[in-house]
């Protein structure tokens, strides 16, 4: 029966990845807009003589530190 | 949400050769040509130039006519604020000293065009790295640099391809509130995570297919289902058992307290049995029933994003004001830093923030946010102007004689009613029921409990005990309620009507009057007839279109559309007296128009010409032509509206403007219904105050500030609002003044979504009947717990939401 055992533990340690996966995809504010993305991905970038500028910040919003975000009180 | 995606401009039957390639509206009789296309005005021929400079015509491919209408010109200093420090610093998010990020509201976003265009706003400036638009919030973040664009020239970057960014007091505050946001998906994951494994795991005890030989087994799948049962006690269940105590400890009991009653009694119990090797106990139900009751909650939390219910004057008013000090210079000063006494400078189209006096300039105020009426006031030097009111016209000096917060139109939010928490003071019909149900399920179990104990078996009578507070648990009850409100909203949503919450449909359900606003609420905004009376104009037309395009004020406006000739003419010696009229010379030919004596030159007895609407006279060369009639329009059908309303609710009406439109509006309400003009907002607020007194529930209906006041007193406040703009005093819904005709079908409705909760609590409390015939013998089976949960609450979900759509087809509104 110890089979048992084994399965028992990647069941749990499979469902415990998925868990992990949605807590990432909360933390990543992919349930904060359920819209916008299914538009985007329709709007095919036309080729162009400008050039993006440069992207230099990363692909997430950045954590907001205190001195550089006040409290907003009026 | 269901979005449309073209926007709401209807193209009918109309050829798109008529409509103005940027915005699509109605081409006007002088319209503007750019290449081979046509444009409305001036504005929408500049964003289409800028945009096919910078090679972004791709906008136009998207969606038809994509631009925003009537892009009012922004005028220079209107975002001059921006570049005061302490603005700049609570604005901008985040900085690493050379890269920012910015979120602004953007109102105009309307469709997909929108979001291609202002995510590819690296493409207008140097300065700008990146731009993500969340849609449905109509918010953009900016990531840009600040040594190439100032916070100020990226405000005006928008405003100038008609995305004028909203930028107020209240759209600091966002952050705590995203925090509280994801809490309940991480509940959510953390509850489904256990929930589905404990039924797993508990599957070869309900099948006995653990016998005695794998004894060990067992066990392990107890301790597990016991470990996993853990965090959901600790975590996912919090908000259920943190708000049924407190509304223990304010002595009132909300749904919650059976709720965390049986999540409590389940888990001891649980624990118990698993302790004593009594049985498998109810780790599975559990489960599932805070898994269900946060799934309620998820669905109950409609969040419009793009409106805001709960505004106070601050949102309307600017964020910092010009002030003009001792020596004559100029500087910008924080609203929050604005003393009586200060002296400043109010330009074209800015607000004056708290009451002043007016000290230099002519000053033409329009206080339609106010007041809801669009004929601007001309005043005199020396006289006094309120809050809120918009100057049009050059810049006036004006001295401030109080400080914001105690203004004429700001004091009503120091009012009580602004202080209590509406939805603590409405009684919802699950809040109502709980109280009763909470106490039935208290004297069966302890019924239950004393007859075993008197029968000698005492851990019969803990089982019977505890199966009680088990089964009894509302989680049914707790679903109904989110889920055919919930669907209401939705169905409520989709015909523009935005309802805050859920209790706000029960509170309309429940109402037995309804007072409405005038201005704004039965007349639509901003609109009118105009009506000629005098002689028959022909080419005069053509003259007097020219004088009056010469003039930014409303009437002078209003009236050149309504001659509409095409043919552009010189003016000469234009000349504007305020509160008087305009005048000069169109092909040699002296023309005057304003008020009566203006015209005619003379002192005359402005009186014997006195009436009680709104005049333009006209007159060529010194003979009086006639005059132009400016009356308000009523909304369409509303004679058929309002009497589908009286059907279940009385009617009134308050009006902040005087009596002069009386009589047209009488010809629409009954005699014994109540039409009050000239009414503060203060008096609005008490009119409703003294119905509720008497007894009634009270729906307050109106879209300016001064009904802000009423709106927050009555049980059910509809704010109305034309156009995207969603420009609303705080309320309890949001209705789109196109839609008003709609009205009595959606109260209609929530009534009958309410019905359907009643129903949906019959079947729930059939459900917890015959669970409670099993409980309170003891012999409750785990496995008939954890049937019965998930059957019950899946049966009035479905129950609720086909019931709650199918009303919505039979209104109409689907």
């Amino acid at each position: 029966m110890s089979v048992m055992l084994v399965l028992i533990f990647f069941s749990i340690s499979t469902a415990l990845l998925f868990l992990i996966a949605f807590v990432w995809a909360v933390r990543n504010g992919q349930f904060e807009d359920d819209y916008t993305p299914s538009v985007r991905i329709l709007l095919d970038d036309v080729a162009s003589s400008i050039e993006p500028n440069p992207k230099i910040t990363p692909n997430q919003t950045p954590s907001l530190t205190p001195e550089s975000h006040a409290s907003g009180q009026v | 949400m269901d979005q449309p995606l073209t926007g709401n401009k209807s193209f009918g039957k109309i050829k798109a050769e008529s409509l103005c390639f940027h915005c699509g509206s109605e081409l006007p009789a002088r319209k503007f040509s750019l290449e081979d296309k046509s444009f409305c005005c001036e504005g929408c021929v500049t964003v289409y130039s800028l945009l096919k400079d910078k090679d972004l015509c791709r906008y136009y491919d998207i969606t038809r006519n994509p631009g925003v209408e009537a892009i009012k010109p922004v005028f220079k200093e209107k975002f001059l604020f921006l570049d005061h420090p302490e603005i700049r610093e609570r604005l901008i998010r985040f900085s690493d000293g050379k890269t920012s990020l910015v979120n602004f509201v953007l109102p105009a976003i309307h469709c997909s065009s929108c979001i291609w265009l202002l995510e590819h706003l690296y493409r207008l400036s140097p300065g700008i790295n990146r731009s993500v638009i969340q849609f449905q919030a109509r918010e953009i973040q900016i990531w840009f640099q600040e040594d190439l664009i100032s916070l100020r020239k990226l405000a005006e970057l928008l405003a100038s391809i008609g995305y004028e960014p909203a930028i107020e007091e209240s759209g600091f505050q966002k952050d705590a509130e995203e925090k509280e946001d994801k809490s309940l998906y991480y509940r959510l994951g953390v509850a489904g995570f256990c929930f589905g494994n404990i039924m797993l795991l508990s599957f070869p005890e309900y099948f006995s297919l653990a016998n005695s030989r794998e004894e060990g087994m067992s066990l392990l799948f107890r301790l597990l289902n016991f470990t996993l049962a853990l965090p959901v006690l600790l975590y996912s269940a919090v908000p259920f058992i943190r708000s049924a105590w407190n509304s223990i400890r304010q002595k009132e009991i909300n749904l919650d307290v059976p709720l965390a009653a049986g999540i409590l009694a389940m888990f001891f119990r649980s624990s118990w049995d698993l302790a004593f090797d009594l049985g498998p106990g109810f780790m599975d139900t559990l489960g599932g029933l805070v898994f269900f009751l946060l799934i309620g909650r998820w669905f109950q939390r409609r969040v419009y994003s793009r409106f805001s219910f709960d505004r106070d004057y601050k949102a309307y008013f600017p964020l910092a004001v010009t002030r003009i000090m001792e020596d004559d210079c100029q500087e910008i000063l924080p609203l929050a830093r604005l003393e009586s006494g200060h002296r400043l400078l109010i330009r074209n189209q800015e607000l004056i923030p708290a009451d002043a006096m007016l000290l230099k300039g002519n000053a033409l105020i329009d206080y339609s946010f106010v007041t809801g009426e669009s004929m601007p006031i001309a005043c005199a030097e020396g006289e006094f102007l309120y809050a809120g009111g918009r100057q049009t016209g050059a810049g006036i000096e004006i001295q401030i004689l109080r400080p914001v917060s105690e203004s004429y139109l700001t004091k009503l939010w120091n009012h009580s009613s602004f202080h209590k928490n509406k939805e603590e003071a409405f009684a919802t019909f699950s809040h109502k029921v709980s109280h009763y149900f909470t106490q039935a399920i208290a004297v069966v179990a302890l019924l239950a409990a004393a007859y075993w104990l008197f029968q000698g078996l005492s851990q019969r009578a803990l089982d019977a005990f505890t199966a009680v507070l088990i089964i009894a648990c509302p989680c049914a009850l707790a679903l109904s309620s989110p889920f055919a409100l919930g669907n209401a909203l939705r169905i409520m949503e989709r015909n523009r009507f935005y309802v805050k919450n859920i209790a706000t449909v029960e509170a309309l359900a429940a109402a037995d009057s309804l007072v409405l606003d005038k201005t704004g609420t039965l007349t639509p905004a901003g609109s009118g007839e105009v009506n000629w009376e005098g002689i028959t104009l022909k080419d005069e037309k053509a003259l007097f279109t020219a004088l009056f395009s010469q003039s930014i004020h409303p009437l002078s406006r209003r009236a050149a559309a309504w001659l509409g000739g095409n043919v552009s003419l010189s003016v000469q010696e234009f000349q504007e007296v305020s509160g008087k009229g305009i005048c000069g010379q169109v092909n040699g030919l002296n023309l005057r128009a304003g008020s009566f004596s203006w015209v005619t030159e003379s002192a005359a007895d402005a009186q014997s010409h006195f009436s009680a609407d709104t005049r333009v006279w006209l007159s060529l060369e010194g003979a009086l032509l006639g005059s132009l009639k400016f009356s308000q329009q009523y909304r369409p059908a509303l004679g058929k509206v309002l009497s589908e309303l009286r059907n279940t609710l009385t009617l009134a009406v308050l009006s902040g403007d005087g009596q002069q439109e009386e009589s047209r509006l009488r010809e629409y309400f009954t005699p014994s219904e109540p039409l009050l003009f000239r009414q503060s907002p203060e008096q609005k607020l008490e009119y409703i105050k003294q119905m509720q007194l008497a007894g009634h529930k009270v729906i307050m209906a109106g879209d300016g500030l001064n009904d802000a006041g009423a709106l927050k007193q009555s049980d059910a406040g509809i704010a109305l609002t034309e156009g995207n703009a969603g420009f609303t005093p705080s309320s309890d819904a949001i209705l789109e003044g196109s839609n008003f005709h709609l009205l009595p079908r959606l109260l209609a409705f929530a009534r009958r979504s309410v019905q359907v909760i009643h129903l949906s609590f019959m079947i729930s409390i059939l459900y917890n009947v015959t669970g409670l015939f099993f409980a309170v013998q003891g012999t409750l089976s785990p496995l008939f717990a954890a049937v019965l949960m998930p059957v019950s609450s899946v049966t009035v979900v479905v129950f609720t939401t086909v019931l709650t759509t199918w009303m919505g087809r039979k209104e109409g509104l689907l």
